[in-house]
């Protein structure tokens, strides 16, 4: 059966989601880290990026695909900060 | 259009962040390095492919499709490794603060397995029983055997009770040491298996000096004990002495007049009998002997010494009693240490009127209390003298005065429960006034032992 699907954006997007669940299940963990929050949307971008181009082929392409590059673009940017962050001194 | 600014963005980000983890000194030493520049190295592939595949480029597509899975397998390698190094890191600040607790706590602390063997122990710990290495059982580790503490531990490894603490003497090289301890049962969670904490705290030093303490207040007691007795001779030489003068003035007496004769050796009977009495009170003091006191008539004990003070005085002066008539003033007292008070205050008033002149003694009933009141026209006071009136050895005579005069009518006064006040004004003489108070008459008091002295 033919689904408007891509089989591997579907598996990025589910390994996404379970990395996102990880992270909240062991979240007392991940707050020892500093700047966690900033980690934290990070891995939301991705999972919105990748929920994103999920979609786009479904339903107003054009929006979705740019709703995935900006999160991926954002997810980049919180990385950045992240790092910027750590070499600032904060432990 | 926007698709390529927003991944021009990201990959301008994504450089940023690659060129701070390879310079950073912070992450240098970071666990996570390696797996963050993965994360990053693939991030900034994507972006270029996505640069790419606007510009027409259709198979940087394929690579960017292909390198999207390993983004969710870097991020979660990232964050592994990033916990990871922030979790060791909280593990090794925690160690090192159970290290500093266990190299400065003051008290002495032990970690024992289920085994009874040393785990780990307080620097203190070895300052009191040496440095023991780990895995030693306690009973080894111990300079001194304390069977107690052994036993207390023994129970709580076997779960008979949970926690214990007493304090134990032992002998070592026939000295006592003393050791305060407690033993808390505890689960070591390393073995899966009951443990015990100890800790332990000697009291030799704080019993020795305790020991200490009360061996330089007796000896302060005995020292002091020896110093009352000084101070009881000189009060008893001082009253031996006014009882002489008294005999000395009845021979004088005997001397001048044969008629006064056998009123005389009365008076001079009744003074040695009085010095007798006290010689009974100075007994009492230094060994805890005691008179008899009960009812006590003011009035009658007055008039009874007033015959031996008159010839005691002397002729110059003129000793004036004046007593309720038909009225006793009942006291619950002892007449003899009445009776040295007015001596004492008689000779004062006497030794203050240099001249002769005339002393009044008065009892009288006043505010439901006896009042004694011995009055002299003599020199008087000034204030001063007064503050320092009843301080032993205080006197204003010089060699011929002891200080302890007054001091013995205080004490007097103040055993009959009473209380002694004194008015006076140099050059317009002095009163005393000796309050008691007064015995109910229907009141059966019994007669009760009484310690006599200071």
């Amino acid at each position: 059966m033919q689904t408007p699907f891509d089989e591997r954006e579907v598996t990025v997007l589910l390994s996404g989601l379970l990395l996102a669940a990880s992270m909240l299940y062991f979240r007392s963990d991940i707050k020892r880290v500093p700047g966690w929050r900033l980690l934290l949307a990070g891995i939301g971008c991705m999972v919105i990026g990748n929920a994103a181009t999920v979609i786009e082929h479904t339903v107003a392409y054009q929006l979705f695909n740019i709703i995935e590059h900006a999160s991926y673009m954002v997810q980049s940017v919180v990385l950045a900060a992240w790092a910027l962050r750590l070499r600032s001194g904060a432990r | 259009m926007i698709i390529g600014c927003l991944e021009v963005v990201g990959l301008i980000a994504v450089t940023v962040a690659l060129f701070v983890v390879f310079q950073s000194a912070s992450f240098r030493q970071h666990r996570a390095r390696i797996s963050l520049s993965a994360l990053l190295l693939l991030l900034a592939v994507d972006h270029l492919a996505n640069i790419l595949e606007q510009y027409g480029y259709a198979w940087a597509d394929s690579i960017a499709d292909h390198l999207s899975f390993g983004v969710p397998l870097f991020w979660g390698l990232f964050l592994l490794e990033t916990g990871r190094e922030y979790l060791s890191a909280r593990l090794s600040a925690s160690d090192a603060q159970l290290r500093f607790l266990l190299g400065n706590v003051p008290t002495s602390i032990a970690w024992l397995d289920g085994k009874g063997r040393l785990l780990a122990h307080s620097q203190t710990w070895s300052k009191l029983f040496g440095d023991v290495p780990a895995g030693t059982r306690l009973k080894n580790a111990l300079p001194v055997p304390l069977p107690q503490l052994e036993s207390a531990i023994e129970r709580c490894l076997t779960g008979e009770y949970r926690d214990a603490r007493e304090e134990t003497t032992e002998l070592e090289d026939e000295r006592s040491r003393y050791f305060r301890w407690a033993v808390q049962s505890w689960n070591d969670p390393d073995r899966d298996e009951p443990g015990v904490l100890l800790t332990v705290e000697e009291l030799t030093a704080e019993r020795d000096a305790e020991a200490r303490r009360l061996a330089d207040a007796a000896t302060l007691s005995r020292t002091q004990r020896v110093a009352d007795v000084g101070q009881l001779a000189a009060g008893a030489a001082h009253d031996f002495n006014n009882f002489l003068q008294i005999m000395q003035s009845g021979i004088s007496d005997l001397e001048v007049s044969r008629e006064l004769r056998d009123e005389t050796l009365t008076q001079m009977q009744a003074a040695l009998d009085a010095a007798a009495t006290m010689t009974r009170a100075m007994l009492q003091l230094g060994g805890g002997d005691a008179s008899v006191r009960g009812a006590l008539d003011l009035g009658a004990t007055v008039c009874e010494i007033h015959g031996p003070l008159s010839r005691a005085l002397g002729r110059r002066y003129q000793l004036v009693a004046s007593v309720p008539e038909g009225q006793p003033v009942t006291i619950w007292g002892n007449a003899t240490r009445i009776q040295q008070a007015l001596l004492n205050l008689t000779l004062n008033a006497r030794d203050a009127m240099p001249r002769g002149g005339r002393i009044e003694l008065a009892v009288s009933v006043e505010e439901d209390r006896a009042l004694l009141r011995v009055r002299d026209f003599g020199v008087g006071m000034t204030e001063t003298v007064q503050r320092q009136l009843f301080t032993p050895f205080f006197t204003t005579k010089g060699a011929l005065g002891t200080g302890l005069g007054l001091r013995v009518v205080k004490t007097a006064v103040e055993e009959h429960d009473g209380h002694v006040s004194v008015e006076s004004q140099p050059g317009a003489g002095t009163t005393f006034r000796l309050s008691f108070p007064l015995l109910d008459q229907n009141e059966n008091r019994p007669a009760r032992r009484h310690s006599v002295g200071a």
